[in-house]
């Protein structure tokens, strides 16, 4: 059987291009250009899902985009909106949320169960005790919900797109359309989308029987497709407003983030269902979804139908029933008087009777419950919402087409900001105050008649033509008496319920009446009690309702109950879409390549890549590091430190810039001296440090940690403004290539290739000195950060390799070898250095860091000065001390975070805790309260399986080095 | 000075790819990614060149535009634009007191002026290391586009004005100039991120049927 009915002439499908696809197992029949609902309607499949909560079988609703009864899973895809994704031939469909089949849904049984199942159950049932809840919890999601996630699912990249326009119209119908044709007069660059396949809106579907709608759309589109200032996008919805006018345009193959200079939203209205016992029966749709599967599919909603409406809108649809071959048994007006008696007058007279001031009191189901079998109709008082039920009627038929009046589709604008009136001329909300280069046109904006929305749209786009400068005629929209579109209260009670609010979450009319008796009388609680508006279509539907219900609960106008918060996406949007290609910048040192082809296991630091450690096939992984450890103690080893941020300070003010800027004193140093460069921000906290070298009287090298460069550069630039110094900065972090030869044996394999005297006399710790290093100029740097010996050799990014493989060989006698943040970790440890961000937080200051001497509280000011003299007053609460485990300790180590507890309390943390193989000992970083801070102190670590472990504060470094004695 | 052999800040994408390869200013370099033809093509539809070997100096401080000035440099007149000198090197001014000078293959202009170089007192050479692209062809739109949030289509490039911003995560500098007769668009990054931006803006060039073309393509060296 088949509802395919002739030709349309606005049809959306290609007859010439039938397909073939499967639902639930049964071969069916399409068009190209059918969309999932379509095809399955025209072939007779009128299940098309089966609710959220109570597993109801529900069919077409809406049909306009927001249909969430009616999603499918094909393949690894799920939740495939049926109304609106285009069938495929070989598609193979099954709805979603089902056990045997939508038909044969074995779940349909707590429908039955729907009593006992008032809002609020879940919350209140559930609870306790507690170690039940999880039990509870898988039986409650697998009872209800959407599809099946498959994490199996293919990763295809959705690439995200930037375009940009003078102005975005969001909507292209009437006045969409006439609002894109005025703007490009003006010479505006437009984008124009839709979220349906083809442009129009309603001029493609509501005709009441005529065809003028069409000549109008065909003369509109006819204009904006010969623009070329126009960019008509359909098959594509604006997910949001965002700031400076962003929004998202989502299609099907990714997102375009349009850059607007003004927006025009003229997105429309979503139709609003009556509400009534059984008004989710498959067959049972909103007027404007007949009329959709009527003039863009080709596809007769039903036979026999009866119109139930609250506005005008119910006769329109009933014309194109009529057009259509559908046999309209009744008219049931649920107002006390019809509007437009021209169109009263075209019904009547196709013989169609018209009962007025009454009701559908509930729609009769087949004894399956997956069809409509009759209506009973009952004179209805529109303003107690009263139906007279001891005076009714039947009617057979199957199916029904309701109307009662439109919300507006204004998500976009209340987040742009709107403030947004309730009009009770057009029972709607209506923009009442618009931001600045945000414009409302047509029905979105409470205009209705289609010759002002015409107007509208024009009058929108010349206030934002006006809006970016453009000279611009205003146009004045004519005003046009009619009855209200919307109905103010289209609910009929009854005593069974089932009458539905929300068809998402299967709500109901006496969910909110409890939900009010419980105290949830605010829209905001209501809809988080009720679960109103929460489902996948966002309330598309049942919001106006809801408020409505509300309010006549409360006994309050509509406006004063206001509307819930309208958060992007419009429509559910794949995180696929969202994640789109997804970009990971990432730097690469000069000695990447060496790096990988010589085993580096690399690792993210940062945006840097920088080897963990250096694979041996022999070892692993722990083994590696111990070994790289074991040659920078005992020989030689290497590691690339081209991450360490490098900055030149340069000009005359550049020391008083140093002493302003870090806690330290940078007077009186000589050329080559270093000094640690400690800096804190304006609470006294620590931020970073590195050495400050001087390499002339107007010129400083500093250097900061790695993650820190562009933070630290940043904060100079906006000093040297503030305090007008005559200092040039320059970040070289990634022009300078940095190698550390670290060991005993490191001044023999560097002087054998470098022209620089690196005794102890002529360079000491902490000094630099220029001069070449492979034949390459040089800076080399006597540090002690991992080894007593070590040099830092920077040299341009580009020779970076040259220098580092002439190195790698010149050691090749002394089994020089590759180190990397693994074995560096623990090297720095020994040395007993701390790290800041690692073994420090955002609230600690030098004094508890023992950094006290890297603070010269005598300068007359530095950054965070102030801070410090006010914490310098009162007494330490904590301290960052080195410690040791006990000698021989075999256990599982503690981790770093674990806590430091005396008696119960918590008094610090550890923050850095390695075996140390050259020490055979653990040692340590922890944060601990001053009492426990001194020298030999013992403390206890909790672990993370609740042991405790006694550790010993020590006296740092743990290697005995040739300045400091070694404290194990 | 030893014979150094430089490395380009995008030779680990170029290792792995099938390019004819040569040495410019020291560094190794793709000369040649298909036979000219096919270059052409793709240099008309949608392609991507590695410049990086092209000689740059860097100079900042308030004595910079005087000092240029005295070299006989034609100078931009404001900040973020550029201007060409006569043997085809760029002068780009970065900021009021911040300098880029680039070579073209055969023009000598950084190594000449560092001759006459005195640092110090308000001019200070920095030291760069720019991953440098070329970016032609008809289809920059649709590149730009999926990484770019600034409409650098649109004239934004236009009287020689220079735009700071970011592409794909990585803040570049871009100008539109006019090279070997055809419109093409530069870019500069730092050279740490050149790996990443040449794979990921080649990654998308290939998706939308273009490719690379390699350093001869526009600059013959003998």
């Amino acid at each position: 059987m088949t509802s395919r009915i002739n030709k349309q002439r606005n049809e959306w499908i290609d007859r010439s291009k039938p397909l073939t696809f499967k639902y639930e197992g049964q071969l069916i029949k399409g068009y190209e250009g059918d969309t999932i609902t379509s095809a399955l309607w025209a072939s007779g499949q009128k299940v098309l899902g089966r609710s959220f909560k109570y597993h109801r079988a529900r069919g077409v609703l809406s049909f306009a985009n927001h249909d969430v009864n009616a999603m499918m899973t094909d393949g690894v895809d799920t939740n495939i909106r049926a109304d609106v994704w285009p069938v495929a031939s070989g598609m193979d469909l099954l709805a979603v949320n089902t056990k045997g089949g939508v038909l044969k849904d074995k779940n349909k049984f707590i429908d039955k169960l729907s009593p006992f199942l008032p809002v609020g159950f879940y919350y209140k049932t559930f609870y306790k005790p507690k170690s039940l809840f999880p039990f509870w919890e898988d039986k409650i999601r697998k009872a209800a919900g959407l599809g099946e996630v498959n994490f199996n699912y293919p990763r295809i990249i959705k690439p995200k797109k930037f375009a940009h326009c003078d102005v975005l119209i969001i909507g292209a119908g009437v006045s969409g359309l006439s609002a894109a044709i005025t703007s490009a007069k003006h010479g505006l660059n437009v984008i124009i989308v839709d979220e349906n396949k083809r442009a129009g809106g309603s001029l493609s579907y509501d005709a009441a029987g005529e065809k003028s709608s069409f000549d109008l759309l065909e003369s509109l589109l006819n204009q904006v497709n010969n623009n070329e200032k126009i960019n008509l996008i359909t098959d594509a919805y604006a997910g949001g407003h965002y700031g400076d006018h962003l929004v998202p345009i989502v299609a099907k193959d990714g997102i375009t983030k349009v850059w607007a200079k003004s927006v025009i939203v003229a997105a429309g209205v979503f139709e609003q269902p009556p509400v009534f016992r059984y008004n989710d029966i498959p067959g049972v749709m909103l007027g404007s979804a007949a009329q959709r599967l009527i003039h863009r599919y080709g596809v007769k909603p039903f036979n026999k139908g009866v119109v139930v409406t609250a506005n005008d809108h119910g006769y329109r649809s009933a014309l194109d029933l009529i057009a259509a071959g559908v046999e309209v048994v009744a008219l049931v007006d649920m107002r006390k008087q019809a509007g437009d008696q021209a169109l009263v007058q075209r019904v009547s007279d196709k013989g169609i009777h018209i009962y007025q001031a009454n009701c559908i009191y509930e729609v009769v189901p087949t004894a399956s419950k997956l069809g409509v079998k009759e209506v009973v109709i009952c004179p209805y008082d529109e303003i107690t919402a009263e139906a007279k039920s001891t005076h009714s009627m039947r009617v057979q038929c199957d199916g029904v087409a309701m109307s009662a009046g439109w919300a507006p589709a204004a998500a976009l604008l209340y987040q742009a900001g709107t403030k947004m009136r309730y009009d009770n001329g057009v029972n709607q909300f209506v923009p009442e105050q618009l931001p600045e280069g945000v414009f409302a046109a047509g029905k979105v904006n409470g205009v209705y008649h289609l010759n002002a929305r015409l107007q509208d749209g024009q009058r929108a786009a010349v206030e934002a033509a006006q809006f970016l400068g453009h000279d611009a005629e205003r146009i004045t929209v004519e005003h046009y008496e009619s009855a209200s579109p919307s109905h103010p209260y289209p609910i009929v009670s009854h005593p069974k319920g089932k009458n539905f609010v929300d068809f998402d979450e299967d709500i109901q009319v006496k969910d909110f009446i409890n939900a009010a008796k419980e105290g949830f009388d605010n829209i905001e609680l209501m809809k988080r009690f009720t679960t109103v508006g929460m489902g996948p279509s966002q309330g598309k539907h049942s919001n106006m309702n809801a408020i409505r219900i509300l309010a006549r609960i409360r006994n309050l106008p509509v406006e004063k109950i206001g509307s819930t918060t309208a958060r992007p996406f419009f429509h559910p949007t794949p995180i696929g879409h969202l994640g789109g290609r997804g970009f990971h910048p990432h730097r690469h040192t000069a000695m990447h390549t060496w790096h990988v082809s010589n085993g580096g296991e690399m690792i993210e630091a940062g945006a840097w890549q920088r080897p963990a450690y250096y694979h041996n096939a022999a070892l692993s992984a722990k083994q590696c590091v111990e070994k790289e450890v074991k040659a920078v103690r005992n020989s030689l080893g290497m590691i690339d430190g081209s991450t360490l941020g490098k900055i030149e300070v340069l000009g005359t003010d550049s020391e008083d810039f140093l002493n302003r800027f870090y806690t330290g004193s940078f007077s009186g140093m000589v050329i080559g001296e270093s000094r640690v460069a400690l800096m804190i921000d304006e609470t006294g906290v620590m931020v970073d440090d590195g050495l400050a070298i001087k390499l002339a009287e107007d010129n400083y090298y500093v250097s900061t940690n790695s993650s820190n460069a562009a933070t630290v550069y940043r904060e100079m630039q906006r000093h040297v403004q503030r305090w007008g110094l005559n200092v040039t900065l320059a970040n070289v972090t990634s022009s300078v290539a940095v190698m550390t030869l670290a060991g005993p044996k490191s001044r023999t394999v560097l002087q054998r290739l470098s022209d620089c005297d690196l005794t102890d006399s002529a360079l000491a710790n902490g000094h630099l000195t220029v001069g070449t290093v492979a034949g390459i100029e040089a800076k080399v740097i006597r540090v002690s950060f991992v080894s007593d010996l070590a040099f830092e050799i920077h040299v341009p990014y580009s020779a970076g390799l040259q220098v580092w493989t002439a190195l790698m060989a010149a050691g090749s006698t002394e089994g020089i070898t590759p180190f990397g943040t693994d074995a560096q970790r623990v090297l720095r440890l020994e040395m007993g250095h701390h790290l800041i961000s690692h073994d420090t937080d955002g609230l600690t200051n030098p004094f508890e860091a023992h950094s006290g001497a890297l603070v010269d509280m005598t300068k007359p000011y530095f950054v965070g000065q102030r801070s410090l003299k006010i914490i310098a007053k009162k007494p330490l609460t904590k301290q960052l001390v080195s410690f040791v485990l006990e000698q021989g300790f075999n256990s599982e180590l503690p981790n770093e975070c674990n806590l430091v507890i005396n008696n119960g309390l918590i008094t610090g943390r550890v923050t850095s805790i390695v075996y140390s193989h050259h020490l055979e000992r653990v040692i340590g970083l922890a944060f601990v309260a001053e009492d426990q801070s001194k020298i030999g102190a013992k403390f206890e670590i909790r672990k993370d399986n609740g042991d405790m472990v006694t550790a010993t504060v020590v006296k740092a470094p743990f290697i005995k080095t040739r300045s400091k004695g070694a404290s194990v | 000075m030893t014979n150094v052999l430089y490395t380009n800040p995008v030779s680990h994408a170029h290792d792995t790819s099938e390019s004819v390869t040569g040495i410019v200013n020291g560094m190794t370099m793709a000369m040649r990614y298909a036979n000219s033809e096919l270059e052409n093509v793709r240099s008309h539809h949608l392609s991507i060149c590695d410049v990086s070997a092209l000689q740059r100096l860097g100079l900042k401080g308030p004595r910079a535009q005087q000092w240029l000035a005295e070299q006989d440099m034609v100078l931009p007149e404001r900040a973020n634009s550029w201007i060409k000198q006569k043997n085809g090197a760029l002068l780009l001014r970065l900021g009021n007191t911040e300098f880029m000078i680039e070579d073209t293959a055969s023009s000598e202009v950084c190594n000449s002026i560092t001759t006459t170089f005195t640092a110090g007192d308000g001019l200070h050479p920095l030291q760069r290391n720019d991953a440098a692209f070329i970016i032609s062809g008809v289809n920059v739109d649709t590149l730009f586009s999926q990484v770019c949030a600034v409409d650098l289509l649109s004239g934004a490039l236009e009287n020689n004005t220079l735009i700071m911003t970011s592409m794909a995560g990585v803040s570049v500098t871009v100008l539109m100039q006019t090279l070997n007769g055809e419109t093409v668009y530069r870019l500069w990054c730092d050279g740490s991120y050149g790996t990443y931006l040449w794979q990921t803006l080649l990654g998308i060039i290939e998706e939308q049927d273009g490719g690379p073309v390699g350093f001869n393509f526009y600059y013959e060296i003998n």
